[in-house]
């Protein structure tokens, strides 16, 4: 798994990620340079390229990112390599309170949360069903993997695929946390007994691999164009216009601001003192990805220099304790539907959503002033 | 504003709609896809496969 990360964060997929970047980025000039040509109004201007290429840009430039974790993570599955990992990880799981089965769905939650805990159905036993609902969202799910990238990159160059695996196991180690909390109050019991049949060892088709990375690039392309490209104009029309409409430059007295400044102060014992942060992290909650997108808007720059423009925001120290927070603090809505859905109760998705920020609050908390303690 | 600068506005507009209408229309898909992976395909609300 440390190689797949690595050849996917720090080598294949770094690589392409770089070269799709400056092709965004060229084709954004080229239609800066038209727009101006043809005598564009500067608003006008502004929305196409600081809003929607910027914003869509930013998460676009991923797409070889996602298609090469996904390559390697099917041959492995294809493989029958998962369905050993899943019997062998049953007895350290027990320890922890939960059977081998909860490992496909914790693994399922790597790629998207959504059908993680829906995957959970496949638990006989209710407890065992719930405990791993709230666990997956532990699980750092793919959505993330653009935040992770342009931050390890801005701000930790020389070890940023060392920070992207230690991220993915903090979010698991997290995950062991909980499990045992879980464990020795809201859950008790033991899990049910593990059976199953494990199937040969195979040559990966290649067909059913090049499917997967089909299915999974053709949705983050759909993501991209449909939620990520309506977040943005939205975040770009908040930042741009004050509440009486008119124009504003800068940003700070747009109706963006006036959101962000009302909840930034949650956020600056975490070391995050700049609205645009929690604006960011707000957005979050559409979309892992539009956290980017926002930033992108925010600080008006092109993708290729959004990690230079986040060192106006962010120390290696506020950044780090910014992953932390990002890596464990609610899903999606997406994700807290479909809890809502599997537990059929409200106050179920409710509560995951709570504890998911709490948790996300405490630890980005001790991070930050262990760092500072530290650095 | 001028004659490009509504042109502009209204192929955004349209862009803007079909993003909407695409969300509106999978509201209660409750998933990402990647139906091979999926132990519920059978049951699946999506109104395309995959």
């Amino acid at each position: 798994m440390m190689l797949i990360f690595w050849l996917t964060f720090g080598v294949i997929g770094k690589y392409l990620s770089d070269l799709l970047a400056q092709g965004i980025d060229s084709l954004s000039s080229a239609v800066n340079s038209g727009l101006t040509v043809f005598g564009t109004n500067p608003v006008m201007k502004s929305l196409i390229i600081n809003g929607v290429f910027a914003g869509v840009g930013s998460v676009l430039q991923f797409l070889p990112t996602i298609v090469v974790l996904f390559f390697f993570l099917s041959i492995l599955e294809d493989s029958g390599y998962m369905a050993r990992i899943a019997f062998v990880m049953d007895k350290p799981l027990r320890k922890i309170g939960l059977s081998g089965r909860s490992f496909v769905p914790m693994l399922v939650g790597f790629g998207c949360s959504v059908p993680a805990i829906m995957s959970a159905r496949t638990l006989s036993s209710e407890r065992d069903r719930k405990m791993t609902i709230y666990l997956v969202p532990f699980m750092s799910c793919s959505a993330k993997l653009p935040i992770y990238a342009i931050f390890s990159a801005a701000f930790f160059p020389r070890n940023s695929a060392l920070v992207m695996i230690g991220l993915y196991v903090f979010g698991i180690l997290m995950g062991i946390v909980s499990a045992l909390l879980m464990k020795g109050t809201v859950f008790h019991g033991n899990p049910v007994p593990f059976v199953m049949e494990l199937p040969n060892y195979r040559m990966p088709s290649p067909k059913s691999v090049l499917l997967l990375v089909w299915d999974k690039a053709k949705d983050f392309i759909v993501r991209a164009f449909t939620i990520i490209f309506t977040a943005t104009i939205i975040i770009w029309f908040l930042q741009t216009f004050d509440i009486r409409f008119n124009v504003v430059s800068g940003g700070k007295d747009s109706m963006l601001a006036a959101i962000g400044t009302l909840v930034s102060p949650i956020f600056r014992p975490l070391g995050f003192n700049d609205w645009r942060v929690s604006t960011a992290l707000l957005t979050g909650f559409t979309a892992k990805e539009a956290v980017i997108s926002t930033f992108a808007v925010l600080t008006g720059t092109s993708t290729a220099n959004l990690g230079s423009a986040l060192a106006n925001i962010f120390t290696p120290v506020t950044a780090f304790s910014f992953l932390i927070f990002t890596l464990l603090y609610t899903p999606c809505i997406a994700a807290i539907t479909s809890v809502r859905n599997e537990l059929h109760s409200r106050k179920g998705a409710f509560g995951v959503v709570l504890y998911q920020c709490g948790f996300a609050w405490v630890a980005s908390f001790l991070v930050y002033h262990l760092c500072l303690l530290f650095a | 504003m001028s004659l490009i600068d509504w042109i502009l506005l209204a192929c955004l507009a349209v862009l803007l709609f079909f993003a909407a209408r695409h969300a509106y229309l999978h509201r209660n898909d409750e998933c990402s896809g990647d139906c091979s992976a999926c132990p519920y395909h059978t049951q699946c609300t999506r109104r395309k496969k995959k």
